[in-house]
């Protein structure tokens, strides 16, 4: 059986802006699902998704996406490209609509099929009641789901969004997570995430890069992925602990001991903190501490930088 | 079952490799000046000059009709009546106002909504998106130039009129508007691109056009040399109508150079246009 090719190779890649090193031999293969691409302020994600657009001429090496030379053949790596940016982008005077489909035309698509696409794609990011409306008008939180549905438009085979839930209350950020999840759950559409909010990437991204001052320094799977996890705690009682742990394995909490006496918990998925002062209510004792547990992620995030940072 | 309730659906179809990439730009371009408010009265009353000429031309055939009398007695050759049409300074006033109009906000208004990365993400090069922005100025500017002069070209035979017609005034007729059309097309995109304002991109091309002017109408009245006319971009299309259609120049310098001032600022122009859009492409 033929191994797919990677949608993404990128070969000992470099680039700089003067005398700063934007990018420093980056070499990887992608495969395809969800990466969420991390790193500090001036890591080099923007520019990496520049030089994968074919906005930036990489000074070395070559950047390949689904086998087509970011340099030599930028029109068809553009038609497999769907890009979502990070800061607001319009098409003054138009409404969703026409907006939508105006830019599936320029991507190739025919008058007809454009517009018939552009009322599905809207549909499906929500923006079924607006879509009418001229898009100046729109809330932060439409602006973002209009940049996905732009980037959507022409059916690309991955889908690079820049800070995809900048911008929006958590209820819009929850939603706009669960539609990239959806897109890339049916299997032919990759995402690259570029995010700061390392819960988001976490939640969603079956994989991480993580980049600093230009240098690759970690590519892998998220171990264990907590789509269906609650939060972690680390909480310290008042007293009463073993009526509190009780309460607590009764209420579906599960509970590690952790150090100094804190008790280390994880919510069930959907719960909030609230539960746990339900269960000290229960047992006739109050929360002295209270901290939500940096994630694995965070965690590796930080260890990685970190050891980036010794070197 | 509503689209949003079945997920996500792949598109079946093929997007098209051929054809030209910014015909959906530059319609887009031509729909939005047509549909603005006064685009109507102002496109008609650019004919207005034509329907002159075209008026003459018929006066002309048509002695018995007793029109224009007194202003058609000296037109004996069609080459010095296209002379005056594109000399009079009314036609290069409607010129500038009718690239105000279309072309002031075609790429301030990308600029201000930021459009540039919906656009260069997506298999369209600069020349496309350049050649859209252009060609929809370009047409609204072929309306009070090319297209009067050629039906009033085509009136003559028409209407068997006694003017002499050579080879060269045909080719004048046929170049020389859309020289001038391309050239005031890309200066109002070369200076618009420059501020994400439409308002001040107008005011500011309407400035440069006056200021020219009367930088070189000074400067040739004080220093005593018609040489300076070369900064105005008036007396340069007077100049130059005079080279096409070998009528007398009515300024004292090579009007040869006054023709090809056109083609080059306009090189010119598509070179800051192409320099800036490229970073805007690469910084956005």
């Amino acid at each position: 059986m033929p191994v797919p090719a990677p949608i993404i190779q990128l070969q000992e890649v470099s680039f700089s802006y003067g005398p700063v090193q934007a990018l420093d031999g980056v070499s990887c293969d992608l495969e395809g699902g969800i990466y969420g691409l991390l790193g500090p302020n001036g890591a080099g994600k923007t520019t990496l998704l520049k030089v994968l657009l074919g906005f930036l001429r990489p000074a070395n090496g070559r950047a390949l996406v689904g086998g087509y030379d970011t340099l030599e053949q930028i029109r068809k790596v553009r038609r497999l490209i769907g890009y979502m940016p990070e800061n607001d982008c319009l098409l003054p005077g138009l409404d969703a609509v026409s907006m939508v489909a105006h830019l599936g035309r320029v991507s190739g698509m025919s008058a007809g099929e454009a517009i018939k696409r552009a009322h599905d794609v809207l549909y499906f990011v929500g923006l079924e009641e607006a879509r009418y409306r001229q898009v100046t008008t729109y809330s932060s939180g439409m602006k973002q789901r209009l940049k996905l549905a732009q980037a959507l438009v022409h059916d690309p085979r991955l889908l690079l969004c820049d800070e995809p839930t900048s911008g929006m209350d958590p209820t819009g950020r929850q939603n706009m997570l669960e539609l990239i999840r959806d897109i890339a759950g049916k299997g032919k559409m990759n995402v690259i995430i570029s995010s700061h909010i390392l819960s988001d990437i976490e939640n969603i991204a079956a994989s991480v890069i993580v980049l600093d001052r230009g240098r690759l320094l970690r590519l892998e799977s998220l171990p264990g992925k907590k789509h269906d996890a609650g939060l972690e705690y680390e909480v310290i009682t008042a007293g009463a602990e073993e009526n509190v742990r009780r309460a607590m394995m009764a209420k579906g909490i599960k509970i590690e001991q952790g150090e100094r006496g804190r008790l280390l918990v994880t919510l069930p998925a959907g719960s909030d903190s609230g539960l746990i002062f339900d269960c000290a209510y229960q047992a006739e004792t109050c929360i002295r501490h209270l901290q939500l547990r940096r994630t694995s992620l965070e965690e590796a995030f930080l260890q990685a930088l970190s050891e980036n940072n010794g070197r | 079952m509503a689209v949003r309730e079945r997920g996500y659906e792949h598109w079946s179809g093929r997007l098209q490799e051929e054809g030209w990439r910014a015909w959906p730009i530059f319609s887009l371009g031509v729909k939005k000046v047509w549909h603005k408010r006064y685009a109507k009265l102002l496109l008609s009353s650019t004919a207005f000059p034509g329907l002159i000429l075209l008026l003459l031309v018929i006066a002309l055939a048509k002695p018995e009709l007793k029109l224009f009398t007194s202003q058609i007695k000296n037109m004996v050759d069609a080459q010095t009546m296209f002379y005056h049409y594109f000399a009079n300074g009314f036609l290069s006033l409607m010129l500038v106002i009718v690239s105000i109009f279309s072309g002031s906000e075609l790429i301030s208004g990308d600029l201000q909504a930021n459009a540039f990365p919906l656009y260069f993400s997506r298999p369209l090069a600069r020349r496309d998106y350049l050649s859209a922005k252009i060609g929809a100025v370009f047409f609204f500017l072929v309306l009070p130039t090319f297209l009067p002069a050629v039906l009033v070209l085509a009136a003559i035979p028409t209407f068997s009129a006694p003017l002499a017609l050579s080879l060269r005034t045909i080719a004048g007729v046929m170049v020389f508007p859309l020289i001038l059309a391309l050239f005031f097309a890309s200066f109002t995109l070369a200076v618009s691109i420059f501020t994400r304002s439409k308002r001040f991109s107008g005011l500011i091309i309407f400035l440069i056009y006056m200021a020219t002017d009367l930088i070189g109408t000074l400067s040739s009245a004080l220093l005593g040399k018609d040489g300076f006319l070369l900064f105005s971009i008036q007396k340069n299309i007077s100049q130059a109508a005079a080279f096409v259609f070998t009528a007398k120049p009515p300024h004292d310098f090579p009007a040869s150079w006054a023709f090809f001032f056109f083609p080059a600022m306009t090189l010119v122009c598509l070179f800051i246009l192409d320099r800036v859009v490229r970073r805007f492409e690469t910084s956005r």
